[in-house]
């Protein structure tokens, strides 16, 4: 009967700790509401997240706040960040796995966790002063810019999707891989033909927790980006400066003032919430596929 | 948030006790004050807070930000003792809050910076006006080189903006270029434009060094002494305003910030002393 008590308490004191960490996400997400709704049902969600222009301290007309272009900005660099780094990473992952000695292994390894431990506020520093010139004299614009942008964050994305996809193709079972070379493949015909494919789901899934570090990824960013809350022009101008969501509210926020303008910040914060939400979703849907689970 | 993380820091300094033998150091036991305002103003406010509660011990002066709207609307309703602004009362602010007397406290200029290889040595207010709203986008209209101007300025809200804008976009009723580049401090303003030879941006004046060329602006170059004395167009005066005549407590702090002590920490933080 004591023990049963004992355990009891255990049990719902464990219980409580996990339920922490939903109330404090829950408690999160009402701030953010809390602070962010009036201005969105002032100018309309739709005209606030397709809006063009952001306007916020407006010396002609009106102020406006629309953050079309920092949609776009965010999305673009993190799948430029992705183009960059899925190869590299992806390729870095099967070397380590199925190619490198044990030795180069760890070596590998520790430079991967070493790359994790630089602050995202050096690499924009040393982006700020060695990328952008080199884009500029190498591309021409002016050097801040989408793929400036892309190039740091497929740096920092890089250690994740190495790990991330190591597990995985370290994940597929032995008794696969004797298989395939039993049958007479050779070592890449295995890889690309049998241990890639049987891989996929963990990678697609590296792939979209990087997408998700990238969006909400900021200071290094907006160090480097430019930060013109504009559409690039042309469209695809990966030369051009752009703003990221999260860059427009750090930005801003220091010197934004109580009302629509620092409400607009706070409503810039719920609609990355709700990206970053959708993709962790997609990407833990994916992790628990069929795929993942028959291994 | 922000404005606990302010109070907590103003706060620390009551915790070091030294007391400086001033004679009215006795008469600023309980002294409780507020200053609310203008972010511009707010590292003069916090800094010279610190020092006043240092030498004041059992005294204790709250600084927050808020903007120089929020600073003369609080100061004004009773709110704060101390309103901070980085520009003049409106005429509309007058009108509504007769009472308030507004304190000198700093002047601070804003230049034109470009990098040390551009020629450009000199622009017209005009010229000037026309590059910031997009209407000149290459060197070469300017006698400079054929390359096009990368513009940076600083972000929405930003004081140093605020100025650079009133004195130079608003009289012609127009907004700065959307095609500027965004940096959010005069350090990153100052470090794009040393970077970039095709680059023009705005600092304020205590940050130009050698890294980047201040343009003379019709003429008269942006030094100190222009600035004092008026004849350099884009500066303005950083004010404490109170309801009234300042109280005991309000005079007190005023007077520490004007102490030359006071002002030494105004040229600390980058703005100009009043002399």
């Amino acid at each position: 009967m004591n023990q049963r008590t004992s355990e009891r308490i255990i049990e719902v004191s464990l219980f409580l700790a996990a339920l922490l960490a939903i109330v404090i996400v829950l408690l999160i997400l009402l701030f953010l509401i809390k602070e962010g709704a009036p201005v969105l049902i002032k100018f309309g969600l739709r005209d606030f997240v397709l809006g063009m222009n952001w306007n916020p301290i407006a010396i002609v007309g009106e102020p406006s706040y629309g953050i079309f272009p920092m949609v776009v900005g965010s999305i673009y660099i993190a799948i430029g960040a992705l183009i960059l780094s899925i190869p590299f990473g992806v390729a870095s992952a099967v070397f380590l796995i199925e190619i490198a000695p044990g030795w180069a292994q760890s070596v590998i390894r520790r430079g991967i966790e070493l790359l994790v431990g630089i602050p995202s506020v050096v690499l924009g520093f040393v982006g700020l002063v060695l990328l952008v010139p080199l884009i500029r004299h190498t591309f021409g614009g002016c050097g801040f810019s989408i793929l400036a942008g892309s190039i740091i964050l497929a740096i920092m994305a890089l250690p994740h999707i190495i790990t991330i996809s190591a597990d995985a193709i370290a994940n597929v079972p032995t008794s696969t891989r004797e298989a395939s070379l039993a049958l007479g493949a050779t070592r890449w015909q295995t890889i690309r033909h049998v241990i890639l494919p049987s891989a996929r789901s963990g990678i697609v899934a590296a792939v979209i927790l990087g997408m998700g570090n990238s969006i909400g990824e900021t200071m290094a960013v907006l160090m480097v980006t430019g930060n013109t809350p504009i559409l690039p022009e042309p469209i695809y101008n990966v030369l051009d400066p752009v703003r990221t969501m999260t860059s427009n509210i750090v930005i801003e926020m220091n010197y934004a003032a109580p009302g629509d303008h620092q409400q607009a910040l706070f409503a810039t914060g719920i609609v990355l919430f709700l990206m970053v939400a959708i993709l962790n979703a997609i990407s833990h849907t994916i992790i628990r596929s069929k795929r993942v689970s028959t291994r | 948030m922000l404005l606990f993380v302010i109070v907590s820091l103003a706060g620390s300094g009551c915790v070091s006790d030294t007391n400086s033998g001033h004679v009215d150091s006795e008469s600023m036991k309980n002294v409780k004050l507020q200053i609310a305002g203008s972010t511009t103003v707010l590292p003069i406010a916090e800094e010279c807070a610190r020092i006043f509660m240092e030498k004041h011990p059992g005294s204790r002066v709250d600084v927050a930000g808020g903007g120089s709207s929020h600073g003369i609307k609080s100061v004004a309703d009773g709110t704060v003792d101390i309103g901070d602004a980085s520009r003049d009362i409106k005429d509309s602010e007058r009108e509504a809050y007769p009472e308030l007397v507004p304190h000198a406290v700093a002047k601070d200029g804003v230049a034109p910076v470009v990098h040390p290889s551009n020629r450009i040595n000199a622009l017209t207010m005009e010229e000037l006006q026309q590059i910031y709203t997009g209407e000149i986008t290459n060197w070469k209209d300017l006698g400079g080189s054929d390359a096009e101007i990368v513009v940076v300025s600083r972000e929405e809200g930003s004081g140093t903006r605020d100025c650079f804008e009133s004195k130079v976009t608003k009289p012609i009723g127009e907004e700065i270029t959307q095609h500027a580049i965004i940096q959010d401090s005069n350090g990153k303003v100052r470090a794009t434009v040393a970077g970039n030879e095709h680059s023009i941006g705005f600092l304020s004046l205590g940050y130009v060094n050698h890294e980047v060329k201040a343009l003379t602006l019709n003429g008269v170059e942006p030094t100190v002494e222009t600035v004092l004395s008026g004849e350099y167009a884009i500066s303005r005066t950083l004010w404490m305003i109170t309801k009234g005549e300042p109280d005991h407590a309000e005079e007190a702090f005023l007077d520490f910030v004007i102490s030359e002590e006071g002002q030494r920490i105004v040229e600390e933080v980058h703005f100009i002393p009043l002399r």
